[in-house]
């Protein structure tokens, strides 16, 4: 999966300021062009924005997000299911957990679309990330970095060509971001799969491909 | 846990169960009232079309209704043949025999005897087509050699005498046979002619009130002492009719002023008074259908409503609007097909009590349920499925845009 921005920029940013960046504005700039793609800004400077609309959610921007070619406007409802089930992972900076279910419960949400894992590699996830205690806790009920856990190992439960990390670790302390960083590590290489990953700056461990400057 | 199992958690905890119950049952109530009295038409129709076809063999006698005009002879009672044909060409008419009338003078007499004083009555003879008699006798034949004139009487009259005017004066009551037995003298007087004739009863018909002679003996006799004066005009009619229950003929003779034997065309009445009830009875269940309809779109609307951040956040997973609005379908679908089998038990359990009460006064109705009755509530079920699904698809597909 190739995934292009050209002359992109977020409607909200384009109109308040004359932002000038790696990201903005570019001529057919390739997202994923490294395994690792690292998108670094301040706070509220469109890095959530960028990910949403690369997603699908978001549309209020200037220019064209292109995925393996094609103008992801021109994409159906049942393109986007496909695309979402099969192609393209994310974590969202909000989570988008249901917080009325277990931790387990919101995994096998995503992972029995496709029964990319067995329960017995569902609980290894919930094991390497310490989370195998809270399985059956109501999400709601659990802290926000509990919950960001639960939200990366539900990412990690699908077949992808990418994935989305939206600041995935802002409430994880570095041991626990460590892990949770091997870990998607490690199923991206499984699924020959690029990372593309929002965050304030660069740290220690993500030793990314290709750095973008919002 | 299964998906499944996983998403009906998600969108069940905003159902409104007490909402979906009442408009269930309000569906049930429409269904079963609609259907009740769909049943009940098609029950009575056939009730009132076997009865016609036992006892009222179609045959209707028409006549002008008698008003003040007609006793000053400003208006004539006869039919004219613009009148005959404006019939003939009515839908719900077959044939139409004419009745004839004697033109000449006609009376009952006898010579006396030590039981019976001598006696003389004026009397009056008519005479219908034979295709309109329910009479077969072998006697019902004249020629100038016949040895009596065959008389057909309303059985009526035989009933009349015997359980009228025998019991009250102490005389013998006579049967079909005894009565067919005896012979009458009668003369027979007009045109400057005069001849006795004998008479004898050779059957008795309960459809049409009159005495009636055959047509051959009424030609001659009115050729040879009718009254050249005298109207040639039917005043009554013999119709045979395609269907008695018909309200078109009741209409028709109303606008016209015709009469008619008001106990053959109580079919007719009965059916449109039916039509009319039933109908509106149908209307109110049509009505309350539409009410539960409305009732379940709206709630289905708004549990769609309730759960649109769930739903965002399933789209967001890759969920297809259509395999989450299946969840929704499917739940209408179910309560709705409820109703369906609801609605038919409901009918078989009415349909075998009122069959009870009719049989309890000697009706029987048919012992199934009308097969239209069901083919009709299994297509109102499939559109009221199709409406619903359309509307909570539509909704989805607005959000996963």
């Amino acid at each position: 999966m190739k995934i292009t921005l050209n002359q992109f920029i977020p409607k909200p940013l384009a109109e308040t300021h004359n932002a000038i960046s790696a990201v903005w504005k570019q001529d057919n700039l390739y997202l994923n062009a490294a395994d690792v793609n690292l998108i670094i800004s301040e706070s509220g400077k469109g890095k959530s924005s960028l990910i949403s609309s690369i997603y699908g959610i978001r549309k209020d921007y200037h220019g064209a997000i292109l995925i393996d070619g094609h103008n992801i406007t021109s994409f159906s409802a049942t393109d986007w299911s496909d695309i979402r089930q099969k192609q393209l992972s994310i974590v969202f900076q909000s989570l988008k957990l249901f917080p009325e279910i277990s931790a387990w419960d919101n995994v096998q949400s995503k992972n029995q679309l496709q029964n990319h894992k067995s329960d017995s590699e569902v609980e290894q996830l919930f094991t390497g990330l310490g989370m195998m205690d809270y399985a059956k806790q109501i999400a709601g009920s659990l802290s926000f970095g509990q919950q960001q856990r639960i939200a990366i190992i539900r990412a990690l439960c699908q077949p992808f060509s990418v994935i989305l990390l939206d600041e995935p670790f802002s409430h994880l302390d570095e041991e626990n971001a460590k892990t949770a960083w091997n870990l998607i590590r490690e199923e991206s290489q499984q699924q020959n799969a690029q990372i593309i990953i929002t965050g304030l700056s660069n740290t220690n461990f993500i030793k990314p491909d290709q750095i973008l400057n919002i | 846990m299964k998906s499944t199992t996983i998403l009906n958690k998600l969108i069940r905890k905003n159902q409104k169960k007490s909402i979906l119950l009442l408009a269930t049952i309000g569906m049930f109530i429409g269904y079963f009232i609609l259907f009740i009295s769909l049943q009940l038409y098609f029950d009575m129709g056939a009730m009132l079309h076997r009865d016609k076809d036992l006892f009222q063999k179609d045959f209707l006698v028409i006549n002008k209704k008698i008003s003040l005009l007609n006793t000053v002879k400003f208006v004539k009672t006869g039919f004219s043949n613009k009148e005959i044909t404006q019939l003939r060409n009515q839908d719900f008419v077959q044939e139409i025999g004419l009745i004839t009338s004697n033109k000449f003078k006609v009376g009952a007499y006898t010579d006396g005897n030590d039981e019976i004083p001598p006696f003389y009555a004026e009397m009056f003879f008519e005479s219908v087509p034979d295709d309109y008699l329910d009479v077969s006798s072998k006697d019902w034949q004249w020629d100038s050699l016949s040895p009596f004139i065959p008389i057909v009487l309303p059985r009526d009259y035989l009933k009349l005498y015997n359980f009228g005017f025998a019991q009250s004066q102490n005389l013998p009551q006579i049967s079909e046979e005894i009565a067919g037995k005896a012979l009458a003298d009668f003369i027979i007087e007009g045109n400057g002619h005069k001849a006795r004739m004998k008479g004898k009863i050779v059957g008795f018909t309960d459809r049409i009130n009159s005495i009636l002679v055959p047509e051959t003996f009424m030609n001659w006799a009115n050729s040879h002492f009718g009254r050249a004066d005298k109207s040639k005009q039917s005043s009554r009619l013999v119709m045979i009719c395609k269907d008695p229950t018909s309200p078109e003929l009741i209409r028709f003779l109303n606008d016209h002023n015709y009469e008619t034997n008001t106990q053959q065309t109580k079919g007719s009445r009965l059916n449109t008074l039916l039509q009319i009830i039933l109908g509106m009875v149908s209307m109110i269940g049509v009505l309350i259908i539409i009410l539960a309809l409305v009732v379940f779109v709206v709630s289905f609307k708004l549990m769609i409503a309730r759960a649109h951040d769930t739903i965002d956040k399933l789209l967001l997973l890759g969920y297809h609007y259509l395999s989450l609005s299946k969840r929704y379908i499917l739940l209408y679908s179910f309560l709705i097909s409820l109703v369906f089998i609801l609605n038919i038990s409901g009918l078989l359990l009415a349909k075998n009590y009122i069959n009870l009460l009719f049989n309890e006064i000697g009706y029987s109705l048919t012992d199934s349920l009308n097969l239209w009755v069901i083919v009709m509530s299994i297509s109102l079920s499939i559109v009221l499925i199709l409406l619903n699904s359309l509307s909570i698809i539509k909704q989805f597909k607005k959000q996963a845009s």
